[in-house]
């Protein structure tokens, strides 16, 4: 379905992405996993044809994305009606009045007549639970009800593909519970998600599959989930986690103290 | 023996804390004009944007090429009617514009009252308190139901979205400038100098946000499959407020054509 053939790109010659290759299956569930600055963003925006490769190839569904393709409108409404691209800052992303107008945009950029469009906005309010939401203004709500807006703002015209850049930032325990189950659903019921972030608990939750992006901006691995997290050397290399991170059968997580055993409070044996 | 001395800000920085805490204040100020506005149910909220806009606009004109005191008069009595009606806060901002208005245009023609050559003149500030009246009256209709309403209207949707962005953006960099002010507040301690040299580097640091955010805002719009075409819609209705609000101004329109 998607696919990067050495793909390289750069922001005023400060590499962001260096000969990236990937492939991602329909109904795959994909997390990038990387550090800071690594590159897993712009990987994104390549994938949703919002930056394209200064050198190498991005194919969707065998047809390259470039500038060239992006600027047919015929192309870029068939494309953007098949992705669906949550931003880490959901702030940006939601720009209009009010929570009707702005899950209704892209429906009504499709073309959908006022009586689809309406069905099409209250199926994904109901999804999202966000039903009664409709007259506020997105700038007004909380962190955990702007991004389930920009949720319903993307699934309303039922993307293929569903794409997130950190989506438990700034979330509480409960919505990034909620968010969680619902993107599980939403791979069930058959879409592609690609996740990026730099939770691993997130990677083991979501994904079968993870990515790994060094510091470099290259891929460093890509392989099964489960044993890129018991790799915990690999880890370490990408700089991804630090020394105190362990596991505890199977989750793996780090404190916020050093374990040396000094016997001051705050020490402790793992 | 140790010092107890307290370190007291200068003067110089009292005047700067003084500046900083002015800025703050009218950053919260403005910000919560916005967010008033999503709070707002009074009367004049069931009254389309659309019929506020077009009446408005042709009772502006009316009352300009108007000559008769009468009309003007008639003008103004509907419209502190309506006033009246509004809640406190809505009832103070329109008033407090057209006494402006008012108390202003007095102050431009006082000259030719006093060498008694105001004729016609003496009708201007009546005129202004008119037209302040209207415009105040139109103030209180949310920003995102102008734009919906220019929309029908046939602006053009270029200026509509800048309109819309606008707003939205003033909101989002007013909260960003305000919490930059409060932390260069805290970080400053009543200390002396530098006051309006930090404040030009909040402003720096606004604007490159506001280009982050606009590069954003375009990306997710093209996400969404943006072609050039912002249609803000919705219901355009007539119920019983809006008749009401149309018969009002066809009422004084009917006065201007036979006064």
């Amino acid at each position: 379905m998607l696919e990067m053939i050495s793909a390289s790109y750069s922001y005023g010659g400060q590499p962001a992405l260096r000969n990236a290759s990937l492939k991602i299956e329909k109904g795959e569930s994909v997390c990038l996993l990387g550090a800071n600055g690594s590159g897993k963003s712009t990987m994104l925006k390549m994938i949703n044809g919002l930056v394209f490769p200064d050198s190498g190839k991005c194919l969707f569904e065998s047809k390259e994305i470039s500038r060239k393709s992006m600027s047919d409108p015929r192309f870029a409404k068939a494309f953007y009606r098949k992705m669906g691209f949550v931003f880490q800052n959901v702030e940006a992303q939601l720009f209009c009045a009010d929570v009707y107008d702005e899950v209704a945009f892209g429906l009504r950029q499709i073309g959908f007549d006022e009586t689809e469009v309406r069905m099409k906005v209250e199926d994904a309010l109901k999804l999202t639970g966000l039903l009664g939401f409709e007259k506020r203004a997105p700038y007004h709500l909380s962190g955990g009800e702007k991004k389930k807006v920009a949720l319903a703002a993307v699934l309303a015209s039922d993307p293929e593909v569903l794409s997130l850049d950190e989506p438990l930032n700034g979330l509480d325990p409960r919505t990034a519970r909620w968010l969680c189950e619902f993107l599980q659903d939403q791979n069930a019921k058959g879409k592609t998600l690609i996740i990026s972030t730099h939770n691993l608990e997130l990677v083991q939750e979501m994904s079968r599959r993870a990515i790994l992006f060094g510091e470099d901006h290259t891929i460093f691995a890509d392989m099964p989930s489960m044993s890129l997290l018991d790799d915990i050397d690999m880890l370490k290399r990408a700089n991804l986690v630090d020394e105190y991170y362990h596991k505890h059968q199977d989750s793996g997580h780090s404190h916020f103290h050093s374990h040396s055993v000094s016997g001051k409070p705050g020490a402790d044996k793992g | 023996m140790k010092s107890s001395k307290k370190p007291s800000p200068s003067r110089g920085g009292l005047k700067n804390d003084a500046f900083v805490d002015k800025s703050l204040i009218t950053f919260i100020s403005v910000l919560s004009i916005i967010r008033a506005q999503d709070r707002q149910d009074s009367w004049i909220d069931r009254v389309n944007a659309f019929y506020k806009l077009c009446c408005s606009l042709f009772l502006i004109v009316l009352v300009a090429l108007s000559r008769s005191p009468y009309f003007v008069f008639a003008v103004i009595s509907v419209h502190l009617l309506a006033v009246a009606l509004l809640k406190t806060a809505s009832m103070k901002r329109v008033l407090a514009l057209a006494a402006t208005a008012f108390g202003f245009s007095c102050l431009m023609i006082a000259p030719a009252f006093f060498m008694g050559k105001a004729g016609f003149a003496s009708l201007i500030p009546v005129k202004a308190l008119a037209s302040a009246l209207i415009a105040g009256m139109l103030s209180l209709v949310k920003f995102q139901e102008l734009t919906s309403a220019l929309k029908r209207l046939h602006a053009p949707d270029f200026l509509l979205m800048v309109l819309d962005l606008s707003i939205r953006s003033l909101v989002m960099l007013g909260e960003f400038s305000l919490e930059t002010l409060q932390a260069l507040k805290m970080r400053r301690l009543g200390g002396r100098g530098g006051g309006y040299r930090s404040l030009a580097g909040v402003g720096g640091t606004v604007f490159l946000k506001s280009k982050e955010m606009s590069e954003e805002m375009h990306q997710a719009m093209v996400c969404r499959g943006f072609a050039g075409t912002y249609r803000p819609m919705g219901k355009l209705g007539f119920g019983l407020a809006n008749a009401g609000w149309v018969l009002a101004t066809a009422g004084l329109a009917a006065l201007f054509f036979f006064t």
